[in-house]
């Protein structure tokens, strides 16, 4: 039991007892029946009820002392309904307002106020309570974290911004977003620096080198949802990913496959199909077989929890995920024990969104590129202009090539080539060394240091043949290049002088082979070529492309040219979970960006602890202290001279009363009584 | 539920059976004188002389005077005949009331006194008929003689309790009192048995109409003791059986000037009604009922019932 509350005990004690001695000295009198009350003269109630206060006006002040009093004395315990800023060292202050802008805020709380409206009404009342002197940046917290304006003194533009912030299905970016507030705060002359959270904490909180403020514990109270990650059409087969945030699937929820609302109109024959989902925590797969519908698909969760934006999600019909082209020699680059090649066998371990496509030969047709975002190579042979035509192409709109170059890379015949991979005449020889300088893949982890021993039979001299602007990333122990890149237009082109082959090498048994894959294949992610995203995941196009998105709200922007003119792309980075229209130079196509899992199924926990813990814990106490101690004195004041006026009254008032009586006795005052007496 | 509200729903009527009884001992113990009647004819006392004419008895012709007037004359002699009584009972939710040191409610006591008075009446030949003002389970009585109709008048004296309330009924004085001015004949003796709580004036009013046509009417207040001596102490807080007044007074410094106030108005309603023929008797609860009924037959005049 802290000091505080022992005070506010002994107080609402001294309160109490008096009140409650009033009530039982006061009593209650039961009246007595008595005919002939009219003939009874009336007196007054000062001489009657000796505790009666004599004072109506007495009364409401010390009523009203007493109150003050009382607030006074619980001014520490009382808590506002919005955050307020203390200023603890009495200067100005610089704030971070931290906004968080993920799907998960869009759920209601218990309340039914939306997260994200809650946490954008109290952040836009914390900057009202900022002065003249103060400063305030506005981050937002949503993937990726934005920085929407810089520590700034002005305020009513960073409130503005604050309050005119939409809500978005994007993930959260608690790390980024710390970082780029507690940048935001770092050269600021204020000595009162703070970053204020609004989050529901669906992530830890990262340290700051200033202190963090969380106003709205309440916002990280768990709330029971589930939502619709995606749902993709392949064929017949639609696949809907789902999580949940607890067991909410056991309250008997289904998912259903129907016709999209908006597209009702149009006729269509297609029966809504349905199916329970799993009353289990975490994501899961539902597939809906042999779907045939000519009209737009939407999957629509029944029942209802926190958050409906999710409940609902488009069908989206085209390739899941990134596409990955491989071309290998299935006699040479297979392993021993038999099954697909190794390059095919490393990708496929990686598994999620990755889609192999094998090829036999490497197409001539540019549009064959189109939905590639990762082209493998193992030891191929030259080819001819027109294959070489439209890879270059493709890679200078963003394709990423990976080639690991082997004895057929040689072998070229008349007008063919590996171009743009390499440039020039290769040489094949036996390799001189074991395998690869491991301090030259420190890049790559300690994985890297597995390509030490490879037991190579041969190499590929890349040397003689590298391209210009290439950058050896790595080398042999003789210090030979051994894994290039070369950047082209938006693309990417990887050549490694050795084939994945165990005829030739162990590099493909090696832990470092997966981990190289593993850093190529987050690289093409990262190239924003796949048309299905998670929200806040950028699209990338090329600068001089003309694109249209329109969003799935039905809102069309125009993606302008980048400001920067060296640049070779421009980005779109979807905010909301949905089917996007996008029209690149005037070809249209459509693409997905889904929610992710995790900003349904992470949980925050501890949320009221680490709130405890920051700079103000929990919402601020209202210090009303100095207004009520000057009420409380001018009462005072006014009590002191109503009561000795009251004083001098009560001591007269007996002698108007005896007056009044006597005139009332021998006035006829009886006979006024008789009302209809002839 | 107080005692005093308990006792105004539930009279208590096994405190008064032997009522009967006790109000022909008290009956005995009066002296009933007979009244004249105003109708004239052949009787005991001679009364005048009239003109004869035919078809009259020759037994009252005076010959004395046809001897000495040479005219046909005819003796009048006036008859001892009844006079009704008519009995008014106030039977209002403040008769109801009994305080601690009272023996029975007034209701009770103007019930006993309305009997008493009933059993002298009828005893002396004279018809009863009985009223009411307000109450419940009452019946009204058409004026009645002989044995059995003391029976009856005792029978629906019983059966009444206190109920109503005059001050929320304006006109249930002047209902309640209209069949008494209407079938009241001259020279109608008539008692009230009220306790003037709630509409003195009113009532007063109404009585002091009664007295005409040679009516006789008396007002017996009934009052019981904490009425008539305020016996409160300290302060009260005080509420009228009737009507919605109530009062806040410390009893021992306004006993004086209720008291005062309770003679004055006593006095006033006293000089109204001698004013106009009437009387105004004041009795108490705890008063000894035969002393109650000779004051009630002397206020009728001069010591007996009727006369």
């Amino acid at each position: 039991m802290t000091f505080l509350t022992v005070g506010a005990l002994a107080i609402a004690i001294l309160i109490l007892v008096p009140t409650i001695a009033h009530l039982l000295q006061r009593g209650r009198q039961d009246a007595i029946g008595f005919p002939l009350v009219r003939l009874v003269l009336p007196t007054p109630k000062f001489s009657s009820r000796r505790g009666r206060l004599r004072d109506r006006f007495l009364f409401v002040l010390r009523g009203t002392l007493i109150l003050t009093l009382a607030l006074l004395g619980a001014i520490p315990l009382v808590r506002c309904d919005h955050p307020v800023l203390t200023r603890q060292q009495g200067a100005s202050v610089a704030l971070a307002i931290v906004l968080d802008d993920s799907g998960s805020m869009r759920s209601r709380m218990p309340n039914g106020v939306v997260k994200f409206d809650h946490a954008k009404r109290h952040a836009a009342q914390v900057i009202s309570q900022l002065h003249e002197g103060d400063m305030v940046a506005l981050i937002l917290a949503g993937h990726p974290a934005r920085l929407v304006s810089g520590a700034t003194s002005q305020l009513l533009l960073v409130r503005d911004l604050c309050n005119k912030t939409p809500a978005s299905d994007r993930s959260t970016d608690l790390a980024d977003a710390i970082e780029l507030a507690d940048g935001s705060l770092r050269n600021l002359p204020q000595a009162d620096r703070r970053i204020v959270l609004f989050s529901d904490l669906a992530q830890a909180i990262p340290k700051s080198n200033v202190p963090q403020w969380i106003p709205n514990p309440e916002l990280a109270d768990p709330v029971s949802d589930c939502g619709i990650i995606s749902a993709i059409q392949q064929g017949t087969q639609v696949v809907v990913e789902v999580a949940c945030s607890d067991d909410s699937g056991k309250s008997g929820r289904n998912l259903f496959l129907n016709q999209r609302m908006k597209a009702a109109t149009k006729r269509s024959d297609f029966q809504p199909v349905s199916k329970p989902i799993a009353g289990t925590k975490n994501s899961q797969s539902i597939t809906f077989e042999s779907v045939t519908s000519d009209a737009p698909l939407e999957a629509r969760l029944d029942g209802k929890d926190a958050n409906v934006h999710n409940d609902s999600a488009p069908v989206f019909v085209g390739t899941v995920g990134t596409v990955v082209a491989t071309l290998a020699d299935y006699t040479t680059a297979r392993a021993a024990t038999g099954g697909p090649p190794l390059v095919e066998q490393a990708l496929t371990a990686f598994g999620g969104d990755l889609v192999l496509r094998p090829w036999t030969f490497l197409p001539d047709d540019d549009r064959a590129y189109n939905d590639v975002s990762l082209l493998v190579l193992d030891d191929p042979p030259a080819y001819g202009p027109e294959v070489r035509a439209a890879l270059q192409k493709w890679i200078l709109r963003g394709g990423i090539v990976f080639a690991w170059l082997g004895p057929r890379a040689v072998g070229e015949g008349l007008g063919t080539s590996l171009s743009p991979i390499i440039e020039g005449a290769a040489r094949w020889e036996s390799s001189p060394v074991d395998g690869f300088d491991a301090s030259s893949l420190t890049w790559l982890g300690p994985a890297g240091a597995t390509f030490s021993e490879l037991h190579a039979k041969g190499r590929l001299v890349l040397d003689e043949a590298l391209p210009s602007a290439s950058v050896v990333r790595a080398k042999w122990a003789d210090s030979r290049a051994s894994l290039v890149e070369r950047q082209m237009g938006r693309g990417i082109v990887w050549g490694a002088g050795l084939p994945v082959s165990t005829d030739i090498s162990d590099i493909g048994l090696r832990p470092g082979f997966l981990a190289l894959f593993e850093h190529i294949i987050n690289a093409t992610r990262q190239r924003g070529m796949s048309p299905i995203a998670a929200v806040g995941h950028a699209w990338k196009f090329d600068h001089d492309e003309k694109v249209l998105v329109d969003d799935p709200l039905g809102t069309s922007q125009s993606l302008n040219a980048p400001q920067d003119s060296t640049a070779i792309e421009k980005s779109y980075v979807p905010p909301l979970a949905g089917i996007y229209r996008i029209r690149r130079n005037e070809r249209p196509e459509l693409r997905l960006a889904h929610i992710e899992a995790q900003e349904i199924t992470d949980r925050p926990v501890r949320a009221r602890a680490i709130a405890s813990r920051s700079v103000s814990a929990g919402r601020s106490s209202l210090d009303l202290s100095p207004y009520l101690a000057l009420a409380l004195a001018i009462i005072a004041l006014i009590e002191l001279v109503v009561s000795s006026t009251s004083k001098r009254r009560t001591t007269v008032q007996p002698r108007i009363w005896e007056r009044w009586l006597s005139s009332r006795a021998g006035g006829g005052g009886l006979s006024r009584r008789y009302k209809g007496s002839n | 539920m107080t005692a005093k509200s308990r006792a105004l729903r539930e009279f208590d009527w096994g405190k008064i059976s032997g009522l009967r009884l006790r109000a022909e001992s008290i009956a005995e113990g009066i002296y009933l004188g007979s009244h004249r009647s105003i109708r004239r004819g052949s009787g005991v006392e001679f009364s005048g002389h009239r003109n004869y004419v035919p078809g009259d008895d020759l037994r009252w012709l005076d010959r004395h005077a046809l001897m000495r007037h040479a005219r046909l004359l005819i003796r009048e002699f006036e008859t001892e005949t009844d006079r009704v009584l008519r009995l008014v009972v106030d039977a209002t939710a403040s008769m109801g009331y009994k305080s601690d040191s009272a023996p029975v409610t007034k209701l009770e006591f103007a019930v006993l006194l309305a009997a008493v008075l009933a059993r002298v009446a009828i005893a002396g030949g004279d018809p009863v008929a009985l009223d009411w003002l307000g109450g419940a389970n009452c019946r009204w009585l058409p004026p009645l003689t002989g044995r059995q109709a003391f029976e009856r008048v005792v029978g629906a004296l019983e059966t009444a309790s206190a109920r109503g309330d005059f001050y929320m009924d304006a006109d249930g004085i002047e209902r309640a009192l209209l069949p008494v001015l209407r079938y009241a004949r001259r020279g109608t003796s008539i008692a009230i048995f009220t306790d003037l709580a709630e509409m003195p004036n009113d009532l007063i009013s109404r009585a002091v109409g009664l007295c005409a046509r040679g009516r006789r009417v008396t007002v017996v207040r009934v009052l019981d003791p904490a009425e008539s001596n305020f016996t409160f102490r300290g302060p009260v807080h005080l509420r009228a059986l009737e009507g919605k007044i109530s009062t806040t007074t410390d009893a021992s410094s306004t006993r004086n000037q209720y008291l005062a106030a309770l003679k004055q108005e006593s006095e006033e309603f006293s000089a109204r009604m001698v004013q106009r023929g009437g009387r105004f008797v004041t009795v108490c609860t705890e008063d000894d009922p035969a002393e109650a009924i000779r004051d009630i037959i002397a206020s009728f005049g001069g010591g007996s019932a009727g006369s």
